[in-house]
């Protein structure tokens, strides 16, 4: 049997969410369609103010509700060290260590021809516009381990370094606390690989 | 290492199955088309995560499935070991070890170990290199994970690279950008040459044993690794990579304008080739039907006894539908690997067609009928 029409309409729009099909779509609109009334609007609600509320940072390019953003705004924070990552929300996983006291420059992707995604496409003009600062002293690349993270800092190392800023990549290595002997063999290896003098 | 038990649900045109096996020989038999190298590509699945005949996952769902899952008992020598591998049409592939969910299905390379023996294999020595060069990936990446690691960066970085070829053709190339990509291809491309050569040279002495006792002593048998990269140097040191880094550096650099004209990278390990030679003479030319498959035979059992060495257990070797393919003396020199403590799996329409001259101690019979097993 076929769904009434507005019923195939709303999976139709769930199944658009990245990581939901067509099964965790069904399950979603029944549930949307059961829920009281109130619980609906409050995530409509929810939806419109966040989009209309939401925007980038014109300086780091991060989600904020604010321009420039809370991080960019505070005059405490290190405004010489910019940490580059991919996503908005790698800035919130760097924010959670509490450790990291610099700014923060989104790239909003990572450099995929595959994609038909170039250094033009992500803000890497905006980041070296921010270089031009005499105060910035080490530009931090956290981009993922991933082949296309990977290329994404060695293409800005090329870039960044003849400026004489000091540019370093994030290291990788053991979860602290794992055993060694648990470790997966290539990460043991890009451990070692990486490691340092004491 | 043995594959104790194995469970499908909805793989190929098994609906449900749950076996248990001998760590000896496991003889797989029934009429053709009936589910006997299902199960085979099962194991193969389970060890390697993919399937040896076919590049979409998708065709291993039994019909009118969405979802397939293979699960696995193996006693190692260090423990046992479960693995449950589920792959849906809505989802991607998740493994479990020891019930707990992994993140990388490249976890899954090597904790079953396999060679698998098919009658496509004796075409690897006449066939394209492309056979070849998966042969040495499959072997080396069960081997080490450090070696398949290395081939994931490579492969992906290989693509990338292309692609940026292809739009250099009609859009020109920001500076740079090329060179942000040979950087990780030269890295892992360097890792992945000497390691193969490595693996050649050891495969080669063990192959050539094997060729000789299958001559008679008549025939010598060599393995060499052909790079586009140039000559490789032997030992596997920091000063050894650096120095492969900076030949196929250079080569790039030097193949630059073609590359961007043909849109393709020209040179490194996705190019390269391994080659036979039979008394000197290249077997792929020179070789009889025969010698080719004596030579394939031998490459079998050298792999049996390379992953041996490396990790210090036996594999487990899959042989599909391969004993009508041979001679009752090259079968029977085959079927002495199951004597020496190598658990094997045979598939054939006719059990009684082996032909083994003694039954080893250990063994059990499966009738294979319209994806039941008895």
């Amino acid at each position: 049997m076929l769904y009434p029409e507005p019923i195939a309409r709303l999976i139709e729009e769930l199944t658009k969410l990245p990581g939901v099909g067509p099964k965790s779509a069904q399950r979603l609109a029944f549930y949307l369609l059961n829920a009281p009334g109130e619980d609906v609007e409050r995530l409509l609600g929810a939806i419109q103010t966040a989009r209309e509320r939401i925007r980038y940072c014109s300086v780091c390019f991060t989600l904020t509700d604010t321009d420039p953003c809370a991080i960019c705004a505070n005059p405490d924070r290190d405004h010489g060290t910019i940490c580059v990552v991919e996503e908005p929300r790698d800035v919130i996983a760097m924010e959670k260590t509490r450790e990291y006291r610099g700014v923060y420059h989104v790239l909003h992707g990572t450099i995929n021809p595959m994609e038909g995604i170039g250094p033009e496409e992500l803000r890497v003009r905006e980041l070296l516009q921010r270089l031009a600062n005499p105060g910035i002293r080490e530009v931090i690349l956290c981009t993922n381990p991933t082949t296309e993270g990977e290329a994404t800092a060695i293409y800005l190392a090329r870039v960044i370094k003849p400026l004489g800023i000091k540019v370093t990549r994030i290291a990788r290595g053991l979860p602290v606390g794992g055993d060694l002997e648990y470790a997966d063999e290539v990460t043991l290896a890009k451990a070692l690989e990486g490691r340092r003098e004491i | 290492m043995y594959l104790a038990a194995l469970r499908l649900q909805h793989f190929r045109n098994y609906q449900e199955l749950d076996l248990t096996f001998s760590p000896g020989l496991n003889i797989v038999y029934g009429e053709n088309a009936q589910g006997k190298t299902n199960l085979l590509e099962a194991i193969y699945f389970l060890a390697t995560g993919k399937s040896h005949r076919t590049s979409r996952d998708q065709e291993l769902i039994r019909q009118g499935h969405s979802e397939l899952r293979v699960e696995a008992r193996v006693v190692r020598q260090t423990g046992e070991l479960t693995l449950a591998l589920r792959y849906g049409l809505d989802t991607r592939k998740s493994l479990r070890i020891n019930g707990i969910p992994e993140k990388r299905i490249a976890s899954l390379v090597g904790k079953l170990a396999v060679v698998f023996f098919s009658p496509d294999d004796l075409q690897l020595i006449k066939g394209a290199p492309a056979g070849r060069r998966r042969f040495l990936d499959i072997e080396l990446s069960q081997v080490s994970p450090t070696y398949l690691h290395h081939l994931q960066v490579y492969l992906r970085a290989l693509q990338q690279r292309n692609a940026l070829l292809r739009q250099a053709a009609e859009r020109g190339l920001s500076p740079g950008l090329l060179e942000t990509w040979d950087e990780q291809i030269v890295h892992a491309g360097a890792e992945i040459l000497l390691r193969r050569q490595a693996a050649v040279r050891r495969l080669g002495a063990l192959a050539a044993d094997y060729h000789r006792r299958l001559s008679s002593g008549r025939e010598e048998l060599t393995l060499r690794y052909l790079s586009t990269v140039g000559d490789l140097p032997e030992a596997l040191s920091q000063e050894a990579l650096a120095a492969v880094r900076d030949r196929f550096r250079e080569r790039l650099e030097r193949l630059r304008r073609e590359e961007m004209a043909r849109g393709t990278t020209l040179v490194g390990p996705h190019r390269d080739d391994l080659l036979f030679h039979i008394n000197g003479q290249e077997a792929r030319l020179y070789a009889s039907q025969g010698q080719q498959r004596t030579a394939v035979l031998a490459l079998k059992l050298a792999e049996i006894q390379f992953m041996r060495e490396i990790i210090g257990e036996a594999p487990v070797l899959l042989l599909d539908d391969v004993m009508s393919e041979l001679d009752p003396g090259r079968r029977n020199y085959l079927l002495q690997a199951v004597e020496t403590g190598v658990q094997t799996f045979i598939s054939c329409t006719d059990a009684a067609d082996l032909m083994i001259r003694r039954w080893p101690a250990e063994y059990r019979l499966f009738r294979v009928q319209s994806g039941q097993v008895f």
